[in-house]
């Protein structure tokens, strides 16, 4: 113990004997450090921003449907209402919110233009939470209630359509006898997003609406919900999997991994990506490091002679080099990672990308980043770095220990 | 002398000299291949997203992009097809025509945009003809283009559960107003992984769409395509021009995916801290290390100062020692960095788990490096250049240095 002291303030001393070394060692570890930190926030911001967005239209955590209703998304494949036991698993403490909705292709008319699109009915109280839609009004307003005669339009649509506020358009869709069933609704409100492929795809009516429209009575085509805590799901799932087998109702339960699996593979390439430049970024620092130990070796030979003939053990001497670049590495890592996290900090209010937004909506991402300081991710960023600096200072210490004494004190400068 | 000096000087420490040099050899060599990997990627995703269905440049009624609707359409001058087929780089011109309406299975019915295409030059000017999974393209007899034939997105056709042979019913409105109806026959299944079109689009020949839809001989776009996008665009200004003339609009690739440009300059952004931190911790790296050297040896350049040798040609030694690293560093990075790049652009870079990521984003499953002598030269040249600035601080430290002291120095 006393040993390890002496130790520490020997190697602690040395290190400020080149003070301008040590600090640009630091500095340069510092900068990799916050480099790595730094942009696996902003790609796991630009990651979660892209589920975020996918999970807010429409898909949810999960989606409950009829079994064919995926591969076909038609009016003739439908569910009944949730019965009152898949009720009271819906309303767990664990769901944040859950919804029904009917969502049948159709064909909306104007007075001047026509376009497809996905009618989408839904319970206006439930889908507040669920769903971007509440929030994405820009005029007009959201749907009051349950049997609200309007509809809801996307901007870029209603601009196609050429109609407006309070106009009437009709939707065409077909129902479950085959037949074509038409519609007449008021516009009461237009929805803004930054998905400007979602404004064209989806317009929103109240769900008695679409069912009496539809004459599909009180069946639904797919139940959506969102739990407190995604980690839940799975368990979840199974539970709502377990009670459908027990009353012997067959419905498709998937989860958003499974219904968005776009988004499932942007996440995995971007964890590894990020493994991957904090090695490359490590390999650069190595080549730094081992530069700096060796030098910082090599002008102490004299030294480290003269500390063995004076009975200091190579062991030690090796020993002694290694703290001395856990200080020097460690310090580096501790400023860098101190530094991102600022940085992090700072922007974690949102970064707006501003001019370039558009290029991140058309990856599916939105037009703000919001960085989150991730304490793990950050751990072993900063870990990894401080342990292989310490693996690479091996060497150094290693040649440094492996120094003849009568030789080193002799040699000449 | 003074460079047979810094060389030997650069051999007295081989393992710093080599070390240094690899470093700056790393860094180059990443630095030349990850922009030739972004730039090969970027161009192939501006080739693959305009040849799908786009074009390299589009000819339309002005005022048809922000409302693409039937009205808007426009009959073809006499003369301009013919100048433009005299364009350099131009080399495929094709007509269309679009609208939505309702198509209608036996089954089923969904809303469609329907594209009139002429089918022997929509084959050059987009890849749906060549994703055809199930039957064959439109007929390009041209005695035959008023024939009933209708080609559909994989999803429209199973949403609509029909096949190869089976009639459809297509129903919408003529440019007049009146009630477009016609009844054709699915001859092929394409299939090009974007959702938006394999779920919505159906094309048709051009000359039965202007009969359904009234359209007499209007049309309501001309699309432009030749080699590549980048030849091509010496010949947009030309088409402009041109296009004005008729009072028409060209539209380049640019307008026709606003989004595109946007996501190639977000990507680049999003990169660039990163090559940054890198140049960064190179330059740092190589600063202790000349830096080092020049401290280790205050004793020598003492002695250099007294035997009467000026600071000047003291400090230019360290420069050519600080030369020989870079130069190295950077002939080694270039040809590793050139061997890789040109190594995989040869072979490609797989990503087959990525596939449907990169099918959306427009891209091939392989990627291609594009080395070009920007990429090649600009890394390595930012990496020299901040060295060599860096270098600036050790050789302030021999200016300072007095014989007396500097030769007492340990």
């Amino acid at each position: 113990m006393e040993k390890l002291r002496l130790f520490i303030a020997l190697s602690w001393r040395n290190l400020w004997r080149n003070y301008r070394r040590t600090l640009i060692t630091f500095s340069s570890i510092g900068v990799a450090v916050w480099a790595m930190i730094v942009l696996a926030a902003l790609m796991d911001a630009w990651a979660m921003s892209t589920f975020n967005a996918s999970i807010n239209t429409l898909t949810g955590h999960a989606q409950i449907h009829a079994e064919q209703y995926l591969q076909d998304p038609n009016i003739e494949y439908r569910i009944n209402m949730p019965d009152e036991q898949q009720i009271k698993l819906l309303n767990s403490e664990i769901v944040k919110a859950w919804s029904v909705r009917v969502r049948v292709p159709a064909i909306v008319q104007s007075e001047r233009e026509n376009a497809p699109l996905m009618l989408v009915g839904i319970n206006p109280q439930t889908e507040k939470n669920l769903s971007f839609i509440a929030d994405s009004i820009t005029e007009g307003k959201y749907l009051d209630n349950e049997n609200s005669p309007g509809i809801l339009l996307g901007k870029k649509l209603a601009k196609r359509l050429r109609t407006e506020i309070n106009k009437r358009v009709v939707i065409l869709s077909q129902g479950p006898d085959g037949d074509i069933k038409e519609r007449g609704f008021r516009v009461t409100g237009i929805y803004e997003v930054e998905q400007e492929d979602t404004e064209t795809q989806y317009a929103f009516v109240s769900l008695n609406k679409a069912q009496r429209m539809l004459m599909m009575n009180n069946s639904i085509s797919e139940i959506s919900f969102v739990l407190n805590d995604l980690n839940a799901l799975d368990d979840f799932l199974n539970r709502y999997k377990t009670l459908n087998d027990q009353q012997n109702i067959k419905q498709d339960i998937k989860s958003w991994s499974e219904l968005e699996p776009f988004t499932l593979a942007l996440l995995d390439m971007t964890s590894g990506t990020i493994a991957l430049l904090t090695v490359i970024m490590f390999i650069l620092v190595a080549f730094g490091l081992v530069n700096t130990l060796l030098m910082a070796v090599y002008e102490r030979t004299r030294e480290f002679g003269l500390l063995q003939a004076l009975g200091m053990k190579p062991t030690y001497i090796l020993f002694m080099i290694l703290i001395e670049s856990t200080f020097l590495v460690g310090i580096g890592v501790i400023v860098g990672s101190i530094l991102s996290l600022t940085t992090i900090g700072y922007f974690s209010s949102g970064l707006d990308l501003g001019a370039l937004a558009e290029g991140s909506t058309m990856f599916g991402a939105g037009r703000v980043m919001y960085p989150e300081i991730n304490w793990l991710q950050s751990g072993i960023i900063a870990l990894f770095v401080w342990f292989m600096g310490i693996v690479t200072s091996l060497y150094p210490a290693w040649r440094a220990s492996r120094e003849v004494p009568v030789e080193t004190i002799n040699k000449a400068y | 002398m003074i460079f047979e000096l810094a060389w030997r000087n650069s051999w007295r420490q081989p393992r710093r000299t080599i070390l240094s040099s690899l470093a700056i050899a790393f860094t180059s060599a990443f630095l030349i291949f990850m922009p030739s990997l972004q730039n090969g990627s970027y161009a192939a995703m501006v080739e693959n997203t305009l040849r799908l269905f786009d074009g390299y440049a589009e000819i339309q009624q002005s005022g048809y992009r922000d409302n693409p609707e039937i009205r808007n359409s426009f009959s073809i001058p006499d003369d301009l097809i013919r100048q433009l087929k005299d364009l350099k780089h131009v080399n495929v011109i094709s007509q269309r025509a679009v609208s939505f309406a309702l198509v209608a299975s036996e089954q089923r019915s969904f809303g469609a945009q329907i594209v009139g295409v002429q089918s022997n030059s929509e084959p050059m000017v987009s890849t749906i003809p060549g994703n055809i999974k199930h039957g064959r393209f439109l007929s390009t007899d041209v005695n035959n283009e008023n024939t009933g034939e209708i080609v559909l997105g994989d999803v429209l056709a199973k949403n609509l559960k029909v096949n190869i042979g089976d009639k459809i019913t297509l129903l919408g409105n003529g440019r007049d107003g009146s009630l477009a109806v016609d009844s054709l026959t699915v001859v092929g299944i394409f299939s090009t992984g974007i959702s938006a079109m394999d779920r919505l689009m159906a094309e048709i020949p051009l000359q039965r769409f202007q009969q359904t839809f009234s359209m007499q001989q209007q049309v309501h776009s001309i699309i432009l395509s030749g080699e590549d996008i980048f030849s091509f665009q010496q010949a947009i200004k030309p088409i402009r021009t041109l296009a004005n003339k008729y009072n028409l609009v060209a539209l380049d690739w640019q307008q026709l995916q606003p989004g595109l440009m946007k996501g190639i300059l977000l990507d680049m952004s999003t990169s660039l801290p990163l090559y940054v931190a890198m140049v960064l911790v190179v330059t740092f790296s190589l600063l202790n290390s000349v830096f080092m050297s020049v401290l280790e040896r205050t004793r020598e350049f003492g002695v250099l100062l007294s035997l009467g040798m000026r600071p000047s040609n003291i400090a230019k030694m360290v420069w050519i020692e600080t030369l020989i690293l870079i130069v190295s560093g950077l002939i080694l990075g270039i040809v590793f960095g050139y061997a890789l790049t040109e190594y995989y652009a040869h072979i490609g870079i797989h990503f087959e788990e990525a596939e449907e990521i990169f099918s959306e984003f427009g891209l091939p499953s392989a990627m291609y490096p594009q080395l070009n002598w920007f990429t090649l030269l600009m890394g390595p040249g930012i990496i020299g250049l901040c060295i060599l600035i860096s270098t600036i601080f050790p050789v302030m430290r021999i200016y300072k240095m007095q014989p007396v002291p500097a030769m007492r120095a340990v």
